[in-house]
């Protein structure tokens, strides 16, 4: 009885990942791009962007790939913003669809401005240090039709926001932690580029206190 | 080198969909792929220390890693209280099912985490007994008692919570 009771609340009971599906090759193709057995202190893993990051980070051109990140791309699918690292674009019925590449965003600041644009009740906040407290005010859930991820079992992707049907008065906030200087977050940026360690999502009604 | 890919491969491709489940029910979906990622990666560089048996060894890792992520998560952003209030809110917006479910969900939550993990371990990822210890670090014989304890425990918060939902009267979202 027990057993059946907690198989039915089971929260992967009908979910079924497919190994040969693009967005796990990729992150397959991914980690076998790094050395197999490396020594465990030579960097700080705290996502697997951190892979490609070490696969790639001693070729990558820094001034180029600053340039990709700072260039804006032109958008030409109706309202919104995008640059290389994240895409803004209001849809019908006030849905507004935000796309982030974790790895490549330097500039959080950037993606405020453009989910301001798109009024897509999103906040964007930076904790420096990831050893601090960052209070986030009252949270509170919210329905998987207020906030939709794309794709769900990965920080890959992006996600739908349906301002109208967050909780009362709620903001979906978007907390980003920043790497500590010279260690390797997620990004594929250079070291000594802004880097994000991690970030999370939370839900939060009323005032949303900043970072300090 | 090659043959190490080759195994490596191999073992993605068949135990991918346990790990993300493992993971997507112990952080949600939003923050499981994170820990698939790093669990492969670790798996990646360990490949040699991997047991013929490999899915108890990609728990365990697995669990290691969810164990970081929800400590840094909750300096960081409190993870535990929002997806505490994830849930609260999803009783307010289903019904049936969902809410049976929830409440189990719940009863959960107020064990030990180790008691949750005994019962995740064995009804969710339906480990044989020798896999389960294995990925607890413990004995057969520690596991068994620790698993009748929680489920012990777990009835007894079910019993209790179907018969405070008897006595609550019905009421709409506020």
């Amino acid at each position: 009885m027990i057993d059946s009771l907690l198989r039915d609340a089971d929260p992967a009971r009908n979910l079924d990942p497919d190994a040969s599906a693009q967005q796990a090759q990729a992150l397959l193709a991914r980690i076998v791009a790094t050395p197999p057995r490396r020594a465990s202190t030579v960097h700080r893993i705290a996502g697997y962007r951190s892979a490609r990051r070490i696969a790639i980070g001693g070729v990558l051109a820094g001034a180029a790939a600053t340039v990709a990140l700072a260039a804006p791309l032109p958008w030409n699918h109706g309202a919104g913003t995008s640059s290389a690292a994240f895409a803004v674009t209001a849809g019908a019925g006030g849905a507004v669809r935000v796309s982030v590449h974790w790895d490549e965003l330097s500039d959080p600041a950037a993606l405020q401005t453009a989910l301001d644009n798109a009024d897509a009740h999103v906040r964007v906040r930076v904790q420096t240090d990831s050893d601090s407290t960052c209070p986030l005010g009252r949270v509170v859930g919210y329905s998987d039709k207020a906030v939709q991820w794309e794709s769900p079992g990965s920080v890959d992707g992006g996600f739908l926001v349906r301002p109208k049907l967050f909780p009362r008065s709620g903001t979906f906030v978007l907390t980003v932690v920043m790497a500590p200087s010279g260690s390797i977050g997620l990004s594929t940026m250079p070291p000594g580029s802004p880097q994000i360690e991690s970030w999370g999502a939370s839900m939060i009604a009323g005032p949303v206190p900043s970072c300090s | 080198m090659d043959g190490d890919r080759e195994r490596f491969e191999a073992l993605f491709g068949t135990y991918y969909g346990a790990v993300v489940r493992y993971a997507v029910r112990r952080v949600g979906q939003d923050t499981s792929g994170e820990v698939v990622a790093e669990t492969f990666t670790v798996a990646w560089r360990r490949l040699d220390q991997i047991p013929d048996n490999a899915l108890p060894w990609l728990y365990a890792t697995a669990r290691r890693v969810v164990a970081n992520e929800l400590r840094r998560r909750s300096r960081a952003v409190r993870l535990g209280e929002r997806l505490a209030a994830q849930q609260v809110d999803a009783v307010a917006d289903h019904a049936g099912p969902l809410a049976e479910s929830l409440r189990v969900q719940a009863a959960l939550d107020s064990l030990s985490e180790r008691d949750r993990e005994v019962l995740r371990l064995s009804a969710w990822e339906q480990l044989p007994t020798a896999d389960a210890a294995s990925v607890l670090g413990c004995s057969e014989s520690a596991y068994k008692v620790r698993l009748h304890r929680a489920r012990r425990r777990v009835g007894l918060l079910l019993a209790a919570s179907d018969a405070n939902s008897q006595l609550e009267p019905e009421g709409g979202r506020p």
